[in-house]
């Protein structure tokens, strides 16, 4: 019977670790399939070794019809193979960006009073099947983007980013085309006509991405619905012309495996970008993507979290900039919580969380952050300097501490008296699907309570869907809420939006008559072609922020990155440095494939 | 013929047997054998159903005491040691879950930032012209914290393993007794007047059951949860939702199988009620099938609690479960894969010890098997 009961612990055992394995396999398996894709792409590779080929995983997309796509994958995608007016490239001093007039002849002239921008177009463009775009195809692809019918979510650029002349009444039906600011002067001139004047980050920030890029516009309208208020452009690789005058040709598009893009020899780029050829995989799991890279067969990676402690001391590991930094919201009107309405409770809150250790210990790479605009944001576009390594970007540095223990609970007392002396209940939600708002979710209940006592303040963590946190925030039904802001690098001013009295969709209870009067005179108003000025409203609308608490900004997160032995940057240091997107890469060396 | 006539019987050719003692039926030897006693008999004949039970008071034991069992509490936070390998005085000594860990570094960094932590070189190797080593390091002596144990190692807040991992497991449990025990007595009591009284009865409420099943269980289960939010009940209740199905399945089997038997219309024709007869009569027929299916529906819940935690619909933080504590180890399964390990082996031995456990419990309230062995 003894033996009997051995055998039966050790099969115990056994399945135990199968099991366990399986858990495994479930992880490695992927791999396999991914080595199947793998084979798939190389059996379709027309000159798979010995071409300078620059491969990376990136999430999957749904879309590449340039007025209606959403995601960052599907806008670098699209910017290979679609032309923009305008490009941001690294310089030849490899130290710096500069602005490369692609489709336009060289950066638009402004008129006087900034209302009036004009393109003038390269000759010689074309089409993927040879016709020709010229300032009329730019036209009318700028008519389609603002159609009445097809109600475009991307035409925004027209009508909220820049006011071009009636271009809202024509979106809404109530303007006919030839009363819009956008007019084909001749084939080579395109005039933009403004309501009221921009500053050139503006133009510069319409123009470089896919949503202003040329569309076929006869393909666009073939493949329309009936009752004209949908097409199918972009939503297939037969129904997208593979090149609109970009610098590479999509060249395979299969839908959730891998799409591959070769060099176009008729771009204007052709002689700045050097990698013939570009492939890139949908694979969205971290570990699967870094261990394909450690197998040489992708030659990017990012390191996210924990991740990156195993490659702490590479060599070969460089960082890229945060271009979002995480804040968490706070309801300075709620009702569950009055405490929240007290200025010294979110002081208290502001002080008493250490950054440092979400930096350091949790995010790993990230940098502390008691400012809302995170490092990349550049302050001055024509030197590329960084807004936070100004005088006034340090200035919003420094009026403030990341952590100070001794300032927070001397604001906690006197908030805990003004509530009466009673316990504060104090609720985090969170993203239960975003580690790192749940990890860092933790640490603040943990770090509060045991900073303010817990028997003075009690943290609830509650776990909920991100749409539904965003919904709470608008409708103002919320304690707190996290949020990672984003916008364009050239144009930090348009951050502020989110704090103005009205937005469209408020996602916060600031309101300052000061701060929007402020808001619009550096969007629109005397200050834009006054550099100075402007980054010194940037730095008054942020103190602004800062002393009033509407938002608690946390932490701006480096991403640390890894490029595979063949690619060989040109930067100035052998460092890179996000230039426009990932496509400073384009730029550099890539040693052939071996054969 | 004559012969017959000759005889003849008088009183006296009779003779008492016994006189002094009364005649009583002939005594049973042993002792009565009920129904309970019989199973539990067999159950103990069927030795891997006793090793399954085993295993299953053991992880309940540490349930219930293992979080007590170190300094550490379940949500004490150590910013500074997060993803501690595990080190277990003793074992250490053989190098297993000593605390080390490899990791790549630069050579020159063994002299200086390491100095005293390595254990061992693993091997050399080159990275764009520095010379690197694979390494196993000590994290407890890098950290400078020697006099420390993490039994199980630490997760991405510096938080005790070993305390995470048992008060998730009293979690599981704890959602799995929850739901298994409401469909029990939603399961019954349908089940029960569902058969019981058959015909129209019967018919409408098993097609709202058939209605209630044709919608794919997840579904209903992950829209539940968003709108109720994360948590011991909604999760146990999120379960409850079409799990009794089964379980009103087989008891109205059960009262199809007995209630036309004659000691029911006995019963029935002495008067007794509808409830009586339920209750008293047929449903304790069906109390092998109920506890074995009980059985079998433990480890299904602990298991749709983790399926859901890996959806992110898991229990609310900082409480563990088994489920968010694999959720949690998955992401770092490479690289610190004792987070997913030591959760693994618990709900795997509770998988397996479960099943085998509801196996030798079908076999002992199985009633054909009677006497057989």
């Amino acid at each position: 019977m003894k033996r009997f009961k051995k055998i039966l612990a050790l099969l115990l055992a056994i399945s135990m670790v199968a099991v366990v394995f399986a858990g495994c396999a479930k992880q490695g398996a992927k791999t396999p399939k991914a080595n199947q894709e793998e084979k798939k792409v190389e059996e379709n590779k027309e000159a798979p070794k010995g071409s300078r080929v620059f491969r990376f995983a990136d999430s999957k997309v749904a879309t590449f019809n340039p007025h209606i796509y959403k995601t960052v994958p599907e806008r670098e995608s699209m910017l290979l193979f679609n032309g923009t007016l305008l490009r941001i490239v690294m310089n030849e001093a490899g130290d710096g960006y500069e602005i490369f007039p692609n489709h336009a002849k060289a950066f638009p002239e402004r008129s006087e009073d900034g209302k009036v921008w004009t393109f003038k177009i390269r000759e010689g463009l074309k089409f993927d099947d040879g016709t020709i775009i010229n300032a009329k195809t730019y036209e009318e692809s700028y008519k389609l983007l603002l159609d009445p019918k097809l109600k475009n979510p991307n035409s925004t650029v027209f009508y909220k980013d820049m006011f071009v002349v009636n271009a809202k009444k024509y979106w809404d039906g109530e303007a006919k085309w030839e009363e819009v600011g956008i007019k084909a002067i001749d084939d080579y001139t395109l005039e933009i006509t403004l309501e009221s004047a921009v500053p050139e980050t503006t133009i510069l920030d319409a123009f470089i991405f896919p949503t202003t890029s040329p569309v076929h516009v006869e393909m666009y309208t073939s493949l329309m619905n009936e009752e004209k208020t949908e097409t199918k452009y972009g939503t297939d690789f037969d129904k997208i012309p593979k090149s609109t005058g970009g610098p590479y040709i999509l060249k395979e598009w299969v839908r959730d495996q891998y799409r591959n893009f070769e060099k176009n020899p008729d771009s204007p780029l052709a002689s700045v970008y050097k990698v013939d050829r570009v492939e890139i995989r949908a694979i969205e799991d971290n570990e699967t993507i870094l261990q394909l890279f450690e197998k040489g067969e992708l030659d990017y990676v990012k390191l996210l979290g924990a991740k990156y402690d195993k490659y702490e001391e590479d060599p070969r590991v460089d960082f890229t900039p945060a271009t979002t930094a995480m804040f968490i919201i706070l309801n300075t009107e709620s009702k569950d919580n009055p405490a929240l309405q007290n200025l010294d409770f979110r002081k208290a809150l502001h002080y008493g969380i250490n950054r440092n250790v979400i930096a350091k210990d949790i995010y790993r790479t990230g940098k502390p952050a008691n400012y809302y605009l995170p490092s990349s944001y550049i302050a001055d576009f024509k030197t590329g300097e960084s807004y936070r390594s100004t005088p006034q970007g340090k200035e919003v540095e420094a009026y403030t501490e990341v952590f100070n223990a001794d300032k927070a609970k001397e604001y906690f007392d006197k908030a805990y008296k003004a509530n009466g002396s009673k316990k504060i209940n104090f609720e985090i939600a969170y993203f239960d699907t975003n580690e790192n708002v749940k990890k860092i979710s933790e640490y603040m209940e943990e770090a509060y309570e045991n900073l303010f006592g817990a028997d003075r303040i009690d943290v609830q963590l509650k776990a909920i869907p991100w749409q539904v946190s965003y919904d709470n925030v608008e409708k103002g039904d919320y304690q707190t809420g996290f949020a990672f802001w984003s916008g364009s690098r050239f144009e930090p001013w348009g951050m502020m939006e989110f704090f103005i009295s009205d937005p469209g969709r408020k996602y916060n209870t600031y309101r300052n008559p000061e701060f929007d009067k402020l808001y619009e005179r550096a969007k629109t108003g005397d200050l834009i072609y006054d550099k100075e000025g402007r980054i010194n409203a940037l730095r008054d609308m942020e103190k602004m922020v800062m002393n009033d608490l509407p938002i608690i900004p946390l932490v701006e997160v480096n991403i640390p990155i890894m490029f595979s032995d063949r690619v060989k940057l040109h930067s100035a240091n052998g460092k890179y440095f996000p230039a426009g997107g990932l496509y400073q890469v384009l730029q550099a060396d890539i040693e052939p494939l071996e054969e | 013929m004559k012969n017959e006539k000759d005889i003849k019987l008088t009183e006296r050719d009779f003779e008492f047997v016994q006189l002094e003692e009364d005649i009583k039926d002939q005594k049973f030897e042993g002792e009565a054998i009920g129904f309970f006693k019989d199973a539990f008999m067999r159950f103990r004949k069927n030795k891997g159903s006793l090793v399954a039970f085993i295993f299953i008071a053991i992880i309940a034991f540490f349930s219930i005491f293992g979080p007590a069992m170190n300094e550490y509490s379940f949500r004490e936070q150590n910013p500074k040691l997060t993803f501690m390998p595990p080190r277990i005085p003793g074992i250490e000594k053989l190098g297993i879950f000593d605390g080390s860990i490899e990791r790549n570094l630069r050579k020159t960094s063994l002299e200086t930032k390491y100095k005293d932590s390595i254990v061992k070189v693993v091997r050399e190797y080159e990275e764009r012209g520095t010379e690197m080593v694979v390494a196993r390091v000590n994290m407890y002596k890098y950290k400078g914290v020697e006099d420390k144990y993490f039994w199980f190692g630490t997760d991405y807040l510096g938080r005790d393993q070993w305390t995470r991992l048992w008060r998730g497991t009293r979690i599981s449990f704890a959602i799995a007794l929850l739901a298994v025990t409401v469909n029990l007595v939603i399961g019954v009591v349908y089940g029960s007047i569902s058969g019981y009284y058959g015909g129209m009865i019967d018919v409408v409420m098993q097609r709202i059951v058939e209605i209630l099943i044709s919608i794919p269980r997840f579904v209903i289960i992950i829209l539940f949860l968003l709108y109720m939010g994360a948590g011991i009940v909604p999760i146990a209740l999120s379960l409850v939702l079409t799990g009794w199905v089964g379980m009103n399945y087989l008891i109205r089997a059960q009262f199809y199988k007995y209630k036309g038997q004659e000691y029911v219309l006995a019963s029935r024709t002495l008067g007794a009620t509808d409830s009586r007869l339920i209750f008293r009569h047929i449903l304790p027929n069906a109390i092998g099938p109920i506890i074995t299916s009980v059985t079998f529906a433990v480890p299904v819940a602990i298991f749709s609690e983790s399926f859901l935690a890996y959806l992110g619909l898991g229990i609310q933080a900082p409480e563990p479960s088994i489920g968010v504590l694999l959720a949690e180890g998955q992401k770092e399964l490479l690289n610190y894969p004792h987070l997913i390990l030591f959760p693994a082996i618990v709900i795997s031995i509770l998988m397996i010890s479960f099943n085998l456990f509801g196996n030798g419990l079908r076999d002992a309230f199985d009633p054909t098997l009677r006497g057989q062995e």
